[in-house]
């Protein structure tokens, strides 16, 4: 069994690469057993001498959670899509100006309204349009390097006021569920008042009175979407704080903010990841229709939402403009969707411990 | 043995999971007679409730899958070959089984009359009338206070030890000729235990029903049983007639849970106790699944499965000491 | 006799459960679950508490480490009364007083390593430095029976049996002197009942613990304990040292409760068992007078109206207006 042991070891320092995670995994599950079963004789024998310092054999079990999650998401195969997708769709952001073949701002009025280079095929009248693979809008510009860079816009805005939602949500949430009484009774009633308005005509309201930008986006997008959060959170903390080990933790006298943040936020991760993921492509949907209706990003800014909404008049006659950055979020929300629902699967314990 | 009602012969259920095969039941032979009761005792994980899911062909698909060698016997049918629909047909008329959670097992939308006429309704397609006359006559059978206003009661109504009144006379309403009874009275107090006991007892004398009794508790095996078979890690390791095993524990698991077992009537300083904890099934070591815990253990037991060995009539153990 | 650790006096938890409906009048629904109850704990021994389901055992066990608060009544632990601690008694209290739950897959933190489990209460009561609290934790872990080598592992990956000594080894982290055992053996296969039984008790011998032990399972009690205290619907009916009440009780529900449980031995198959008829009655509006008068066979009208007084000395005593012999 020892053998067992020492093999399982030396298989798991070449396996560090990601993608053979699963045999890391399964090379884990071996050595815990042949680990238990060589511990078994020994669980009743009380007189191990105490070790000096406390066990420094970090990498023994290393934290399981994150590996089951990241294993769950590699055998799920839409999950394994989605992540492909999002993973390209970050790296194009951060290093557009690589990948875009134009100047995103470069107006050239001579080449108006190219189509794409794939569309008009060998007919081609003109030898540099070719190097429009998405074509030209209306001012000339090369629509497939706005979209890389508004691959950016879109990141942040998906990425920003979902973090500050998440953080103000599970705050309060948490605050809520725990306290009771009359606090929750204050949020509770403030998330509803948030969560009973459009969303759109809110943060439409919130953006008139603060003027469009994209600084105020975040702020628009976070008084909207908090309420949600902070009930999930709410509701988690409810069925938490009745568990045997919170129980435990006051009979030890653990004051209370140490209780919500060692017993009751890291069992809320879980959903927090999931509710991260399917916020992402909500936010960036949002500030897709802000702009399309003008109070979002200003022009020039390379925003897919101001690129379908300027485009929208040359719909009939050019679609190109309007229609491939329209296809751009479709890719990445349902890419983020794919994760979501993945991890949804993965963290219920329902599905798990079957 | 002529009067073997059911016969299991080299039963084996075994379980896919992510870490390997997991033999949760893994051949095992036994008989319930007509109008006897037989325990499957065994601690958790042993594999005694798979056995009654096997039985009556419930093993959670498709993880779970019952291996072609295995044979069960009920009235000249072996029911690991028959189809789901005739299957159907069996379970809950001839066979039929009394659950832990009476809770779970009824339906909280339908009153107890419906659930209870239902299977009656269903397998001898009685007229609404009469399948109400006779589960009124089977709920005092069972002793449910005021049976008339408790047909139109729903499951959430009753007590714990009601329900699993109502639970037996589901059992038995179609008069089947094996009861399987899993843990029925474990999540129950001591003395609705006590109660739901002799119940269990009368009625079965009266109908002469044969009962499969499953449990972890031993005091309730010598309370109520005629047979025991005791299991350790999906394996028979003893079978004999409540009497003899009491009397003479003789594989080494059977006698150390005895030993280990706080008395209510009688004074011990100091428990004896099974070192270690039930061995992990998956890539289970050759030989005897005991011999980890077993202070008997020799270097046999760690090498070849012990053979099974009579060492009374009716008494049966599988160990190495009496070879 | 032993000098006394813990007392309680007149304790009594009410719960509110009337439904509080727009429509519906207001009931006013009680649910007496710990209604008066004097209860005494020497220092070094093991109190019982048995009952079935509902009786208030557990909420009683609560309220003598005051996890919840009572109704009424007070509890002096040593000298003091708990539930008017302040600052720094109140954290000696805390560490003075421990639990142990019955639901070892409940009661550990999921997402915490073994070593930060047990390390919690040393945490919470100053003793910031890892490396020291580690080096405790490492004892503490041997001292339960667990290998120091599972110190990194989470609490998914025990056994309920292994977990029930992490529990404990967070029980004794503080050096306790009371430790209350709720149901702590009541979820786990025999064979590991009796490890950890085996365990509490030489825990207590070896460090002069003093246990309240919670149970429904009357056979661990007459193993584990010294007094035994039955109680029935949020009211102590009987208590005594196990070896005279297992012999001779005096509360008929007692003796109902000890029938009642089965005896794992098939020559005593047909001994002479009382077993009490009906359900155990709603703890929402308890029966009048003695609570067991409605399953009792030798209830009388006295019982209906008049309620019985524990009546006996300091090692014994019944509260029945017609004790058995």
């Amino acid at each position: 069994m020892a053998a067992t042991t020492k093999w399982a070891n030396e298989l798991r320092h070449i396996g560090k690469n990601p993608f053979t995670m699963r045999s890391v995994k399964y090379v884990q599950d071996v050595e815990k057993e042949t680990l238990g079963a060589n511990g078994e004789k020994g669980e009743e024998t009380s007189n191990i001498p105490p070790q000096n310092s406390a066990p420094e054999d970090e990498t023994m079990i290393e934290n399981s959670f994150w590996k089951e999650m990241f294993r769950q998401v590699y055998q799920d195969k839409k999950a394994f899509l989605g992540a492909i997708m999002v993973a390209l769709f970050i790296i194009i952001a951060v290093f557009a100006p690589i990948f875009a073949p134009h100047d995103p701002y470069e107006v050239d009025m001579s080449k108006m309204l190219l189509p794409p280079s794939f569309m008009s095929g060998d007919s081609a009248d003109s030898a540099d349009q070719s190097t429009y693979l998405l074509g030209t809008d209306f001012l000339g510009r090369d629509v497939l390097s706005r979209i890389i860079y508004g691959a950016r816009i879109s990141l942040v805005i998906g990425l920003v006021p979902t973090l500050i939602t998440l953080a103000i949500g599970t705050l309060l949430g948490m605050v809520s569920g725990y306290f009771g009484g009359k606090t929750d009774y204050l949020i509770m009633r403030l998330a509803d008042i948030c969560m009973s308005f459009p969303s759109l005509l809110l943060a439409m309201v919130v953006m008139y009175t603060l003027g469009a930008s994209l600084f105020n986006i975040f702020i628009a997008l976070s008084i909207v979407n908090w309420g949600g959060t902070s009930r999930i959170v709410r509701a988690q903390t409810l069925a938490l704080k009745e568990k045997e080990f919170v129980e435990a933790a006051k009979s030890i006298g653990v004051r209370k903010w140490d209780i919500l943040w060692r017993h009751i936020f890291p069992n809320c991760i879980p959903s927090l990841i999931v509710l991260f993921t399917l916020s992402v492509p909500e936010a960036i949907m949002s500030e897709a229709g802000l702009s399309f209706l003008g109070v979002g990003a200003q022009p020039p800014m390379p925003s897919w939402g101001l690129m379908i909404s300027r485009g929208k008049e040359y719909l009939f006659s050019s679609p190109w403009v309007a229609i491939t950055p329209g296809v751009a979020i479709f890719l990445v929300v349902i890419a983020f969707n794919f994760i979501g629902d993945g991890l949804r699967d993965a963290l219920d314990p329902y599905t798990k411990h079957e | 043995m002529s009067d073997a009602i059911l016969e299991i012969k080299n039963l084996k259920t075994y379980f896919k999971t992510r870490k390997g095969l997991n033999p949760a039941v893994d051949g095992i032979s036994f008989n319930i007679e007509a109008g006897k009761i037989t325990a499957l005792v065994g601690e958790s994980g042993s594999g005694k409730s798979m056995t009654a899911m096997s039985i009556l062909g419930l093993v959670p698909q498709p993880a779970g899958k019952i291996m072609p060698e295995s044979e069960i016997w009920f009235e000249d049918q072996d029911l690991t070959k028959l189809s789901e629909r005739t299957l159907a047909k069996i379970r809950g008329n001839e066979i039929s089984m009394i659950f832990q959670e009476p809770m779970t097992s009824l339906n909280p939308v339908y009153t107890i009359g419906k659930q209870l006429m239902e299977p009656l309704r269903i397998h001898q397609k009685m007229s609404k009338a009469d399948a109400r006359a006779l589960a009124l006559k089977y709920l005092e059978m069972v002793r449910v206070p005021d049976p008339e206003r408790r047909m139109s009661s729903y499951p959430h109504q009753l007590s714990g030890g009601l329900r699993q009144r109502v639970m037996i006379a589901m059992a038995m309403v179609c008069k089947p000729k094996v009861i399987i009874a899993d843990e029925p009275t474990t999540a129950l107090d001591v003395t609705i235990q006590a109660q739901i006991l002799k119940l269990l007892k009368d009625v079965q004398e009266q109908l002469n029903t044969a009962i499969l009794f499953i449990t972890h508790d031993l005091g309730v095996v010598a309370e109520l049983c005629d047979d025991v078979c005791v299991m350790y890690a999906g394996q028979i390791v003893e079978k004999a007639t409540v009497e003899m095993l009491f009397e003479n524990p003789s594989h080494p698991y059977t006698a150390g849970l005895l030993k280990s077992l706080p008395r209510v009537d009688d004074d011990v300083d100091m428990l004896y106790s099974i070192e270690g904890m039930v061995p992990n099934l998956i890539n289970i070591p050759e030989g005897c699944r005991f011999a980890s815990r077993c202070p008997k253990a020799m270097e046999k037991c760690r090498e070849k499965e012990p053979p099974k060995v009579m060492i009374e009539t009716g008494h049966e153990v599988h160990c190495w000491l009496y070879e | 006799m032993a000098e006394t650790l813990l007392s309680g006096k007149g304790l009594k938890k009410y719960y509110d459960v009337s439904a509080k409906n727009l429509f519906a009048k207001k009931k006013s629904d009680v649910v007496k679950a710990v209604d008066g109850i004097d209860i005494n704990i020497p220092k070094g021994k093991t109190i019982a508490l048995v009952g079935e389901s509902g009786c208030g055992k557990s909420t009683l066990g609560r309220l003598l480490i005051h996890l919840i608060e009572p109704t009424e009544g007070e509890a002096l632990f040593e000298g003091k009364d708990i539930y008017h601690l302040k600052g720094r008694d109140e954290k000696a209290f805390r560490k003075d007083a421990s639990i142990i739950f019955q639901d070892p897959y409940a009661s550990l933190n999921p997402r915490m390593k073994v070593k930060d489990l047990i390390g919690e209460p040393l945490l919470t009561h100053g003793m910031k430095d890892s490396k020291e609290r580690y080096a405790k934790v490492a004892e503490l872990m041997s001292i339960s029976g667990l290998k120091t080598e599972y110190a990194n592992r989470y609490p998914h990956q025990f056994s309920g049996g292994q977990r029930q000594r992490i529990g404990i080894a967070r029980a004794l982290a503080l050096n306790p002197k009371l430790i209350v055992c709720d149901e702590a053996v009541s979820a786990l296969d025999v064979s590991i009942q009796a490890q950890i039984l085996n365990l509490l008790k030489s825990l207590q011998r070896a460090y002069d613990l003093t246990y309240l032990f919670i149970s429904h399972d009357l056979s661990v009690v007459r193993y584990i304990s010294d007094v035994v205290y039955v109680m029935y619907l949020g009211k102590i009916v009987e208590y005594g040292d196990p070896k005279t009440l297992y012999a001779s009780p005096k509360h008929p529900y007692t003796r109902f409760l000890l029938d009642a449980v089965p005896i794992p031995d098939p020559s005593q198959k047909n001994r002479t068992k009382m077993i009490v008829e009906g359900d155990i009655p709603s703890a929402i509006n308890p029966p009048s007078g003695c609570r067991f008068r409605t399953r009792c066979p030798q209830a009388v009208e006295k019982c209906a109206a008049e309620e019985p007084k524990l009546v006996g000395d300091t090692v014994s005593a019944c509260a029945c207006h017609f004790p058995l012999v």
